[in-house]
């Protein structure tokens, strides 16, 4: 099912309620989407983040599905909060969709050791934004969001 | 990592001396026709081990009345380092040479003005009586291309390491930085969740009564919390609510 269209190609497979107004960020608009990861069922926010190197999960969940243990590569990453060590990783993230198709990226996420702070996930660019179309309506907080054929 | 691994040395004695725990590493700097040995150790402690033809990185910047760097990705700057130029073909002056390249591996420059040669490439001269030899040096047939990969990676330059990509051989050691730097890909999946709107009502509601914890929530009401999400989640399946219920860390 295609959401959105640009002229008659589709633009988007499925939409979602993003989150804006967490209280742990008072006074400063973050877009929070819906995912999961497999080995999880239960759905978590990640901060959706264009200007992020790369997507971050939180240590907490890698090691719940097993993922801190995944064939990788360490690495740092430099982020607002200084540098943090960690390990490349591939896997699944599922974007998950209110209406229409849930999305499933095969994206390179960034799994940091424990200098990182608790629970905190990026959605970013290189390895998974790069090949999502993503359209926002932020008078009604949606996401529209499909991958290329 | 390794340091020699985020060096791309490939001519490396990397164990430290018992004496000094200093490390040694050789290789090349961003001009093509040079080599480097670096010696890195601890900040403190054991006596510094500077050969005749080594500078010390604090001496030259100062000399030089440069800038000292305050951050580096190679962590050099909370140990001694010394370096020396080994070859060149350059006519500069050797502590000139050497601030570049120093100023080069401080910013991670130097990687992405790489190019790989093989060591035969070298013209590396035989150590003269009045410098303390490198040890154990070894000359690695692979070129140290995967370690510039690696080091435009965690500059945040994937589009760079990505063309290098391309010159890596094909070899089954390559499978996983071919795979992690890959573009991703997508496909749609039929829907699992559904609208969320008063999970996120209750978010911002109360959050804030459960900072520091992990909460889990299923429509309008909080349906358990922990300090951490493993206890959280086997609270979760002691509920019935497990599969359905959204998680989220109160920071």
């Amino acid at each position: 099912m295609s959401m959105l269209s640009l002229g008659d190609t589709p633009f988007s497979s499925g939409r979602a309620e993003y989150e804006d107004a967490l209280p742990q960020n008072p006074g400063r608009a973050s877009i929070y989407v819906r995912v999961t990861v497999e080995g999880m069922e239960q759905p978590f926010l990640a901060l959706l983040d264009t200007g992020a190197e790369y997507s971050v999960l939180a240590r907490e969940i890698a090691e719940e599905v097993g993922l801190d243990a995944a064939d990788g590569q360490d690495t740092a990453l430099s982020y607002r909060g200084g540098i943090a060590r960690g390990r490349l990783v591939r896997t699944n993230v599922r974007v998950l969709a209110d209406e229409g198709d849930d999305l499933v990226v095969d994206a390179t996420v960034f799994i940091p050791d424990e200098h990182w702070p608790t629970g905190r996930n990026f959605i970013g660019y290189t390895g998974f934004l790069e090949r999502i179309r993503v359209g926002l309506d932020p008078q009604n907080n949606d996401i529209y969001f499909g991958g290329y054929e | 990592m390794s340091l020699a691994r985020q060096l791309g040395a490939y001519a490396v004695e990397d164990r430290p001396d018992q004496s000094t725990q200093a490390q040694s590493f050789v290789f090349r700097s961003n001009s093509p026709s040079e080599l480097l040995r670096l010696v890195v150790a601890p900040a403190s402690g054991a006596p510094f081990p500077i050969a005749n033809g080594d500078v010390e990185m604090r001496t030259l910047f100062a000399n030089t009345r440069s800038t000292y760097p305050t951050s580096s990705p190679y962590d050099f700057f909370r140990r001694r380092v010394a370096c020396s130029v080994l070859a060149s073909k350059s006519s500069e002056a050797s502590d000139s040479r050497t601030l570049d390249a120093i100023r080069g591996f401080y910013s991670g420059s130097f990687a992405h003005k790489t190019s790989v040669h093989r060591p035969t490439d070298f013209d590396i001269p035989q150590p003269r009586a009045s410098t303390a030899p490198v040890a154990g040096l070894g000359v690695q047939a692979e070129p140290p291309l995967i370690s510039v990969i690696w080091s435009l990676v965690e500059n945040q330059r994937t589009r760079a390491a990505r063309v290098l990509l391309r010159q890596l051989p094909d070899d089954r050691r390559y499978d996983q930085v071919k795979t992690l730097l890959r573009q991703p890909t997508t496909s749609t999946s039929p829907r699992r969740d559904r609208n969320r709107a008063r999970e996120y009502e209750w978010l911002r509601q109360h959050a804030n009564e459960y900072r520091g914890r992990w909460v889990a929530v299923s429509g309008a009401g909080l349906v358990a919390t922990a300090h951490t999400l493993r206890d959280l989640r086997q609270r979760l399946q002691a509920t019935g609510e497990g599969p359905t219920a959204l998680v989220h860390y109160v920071e």
